[in-house]
């Protein structure tokens, strides 16, 4: 239950490290698995005339991945034309004649599998016609050329939340790390959902001072 | 090194009614006056949460190197008359920040913000409450 009571609020209040403006994918830094790094990634795509799918669980960081990925591949000189799907969007939302497409050398689609079968298969079409890469992410391998293959693990989710509350004190441990990785089956963006929840409510009990933002 | 950037209220608490003037000054500094491309001031307010975010601009100014002001380094300022909404709100699931934000443009691309953050209104901070 919550309620409003007198307590006068500060000109500045503590920021919550698990918000989303923290945590959206192009907020928050990508973690590299230990042994590779975007170089690899960017040397990978390029021998795969920058063809490659992502593929990895909800949560498991796809998007953030694509986020680190769009600067480097800019400053390799590529044009980027990047649409991210949601759940239902079976087309693509732009035109063949679209300037941003057709100027393009790299297009981007995250959640490639939302598009109907016809859809992929225009865009495949269309990109291979005009000498265009086309990077994908996906739950599911789709048959494209593997670019990674992410699965999260605690190692990953405990170095994402310490990422995260870097600049605070530790109000989240280990320990709920642990317990909500597991309650959430492996699914970060789930887990640090809840861990925003967590962190209101001990910052509320311990009366936490507000912090800049 | 990155640029200086500072920012001063009016009010030392930093605490504003709806319909109230608010006036503003600021400075860059520590950066050299060719490396320079614009500065942005603007007062704003913006969501913080679990969900979507929000932000709505109510002033703006930008200004770049002129024949008449060529150096926009120097001490500027703004006053502007604060709206009747949204209000500061310090809640669980979202909160209402409002501040004052200056954004220094560098030649290279490389961009820099510094924010300083008041209260508009007294809307209580929500509390849980076990049941």
């Amino acid at each position: 239950m919550i309620h409003s009571t007198n307590v006068i609020p500060a000109a500045s209040f503590t920021t919550n490290p698990f918000a989303t403006r923290w945590t959206r994918p192009d907020a928050c830094l990508f973690l590299f698995p230990p042994n590779t790094n975007i170089q690899q990634l960017l040397d990978q795509l390029h021998q795969q005339q920058g063809w490659g799918q992502i593929v990895g669980p909800h949560g498991s960081g796809k998007s953030t991945l694509l986020e680190s990925l769009k600067p480097a591949l800019e400053s390799r000189g590529h044009q980027l034309a990047h649409y991210a799907l949601h759940q239902g969007q079976r087309q693509l939302p732009m035109k063949w004649s679209d300037n941003l497409l057709q100027h393009a050398t790299q297009v981007v689609v995250d959640g490639f599998e939302q598009l109907s079968k016809l859809s992929q298969y225009r865009l495949k079409r269309y990109c291979r016609k005009f000498d265009k890469g086309l990077l994908i992410t996906t739950h599911q391998p789709l048959g494209f050329a593997d670019l990674i293959h992410l699965q999260p693990d605690l190692a990953t989710a405990l170095r994402v939340v310490a990422h995260l509350q870097r600049n605070h004190p530790e109000i989240i441990h280990e320990d709920d790390v642990r317990r909500h990785y597991r309650h959430h089956s492996h699914n970060l963006r789930e887990m640090l959902f809840c861990l925003y929840d967590l962190f209101e409510k001990r910052r509320l009990e311990t009366g936490a001072p507000a912090d800049s933002v | 090194m990155e640029p200086l950037i500072s920012i001063r209220l009016d009010r030392p608490q930093r605490a504003y009614q709806v319909g109230e003037t608010i006036h503003c000054q600021y400075q860059v500094d520590r950066v050299k006056l060719n490396q320079l491309q614009a500065v942005e001031a603007s007062l704003l307010w913006y969501t913080e949460g679990k969900g979507e975010e929000d932000l709505g601009v109510h002033y703006f100014q930008r200004n770049i190197p002129t024949a008449d002001e060529p150096d926009i380094r120097a001490l500027k300022q703004f006053q502007t008359t604060l709206p009747g909404s949204p209000l500061s709100y310090e809640g669980i699931i979202l909160k209402i920040q409002w501040c004052a934000r200056v954004r220094v443009f560098l030649q290279d691309g490389t961009t820099y913000t510094q924010d300083q953050a008041f209260l508009l209104g007294k809307t209580p901070v929500a509390q849980i409450v076990q049941p």
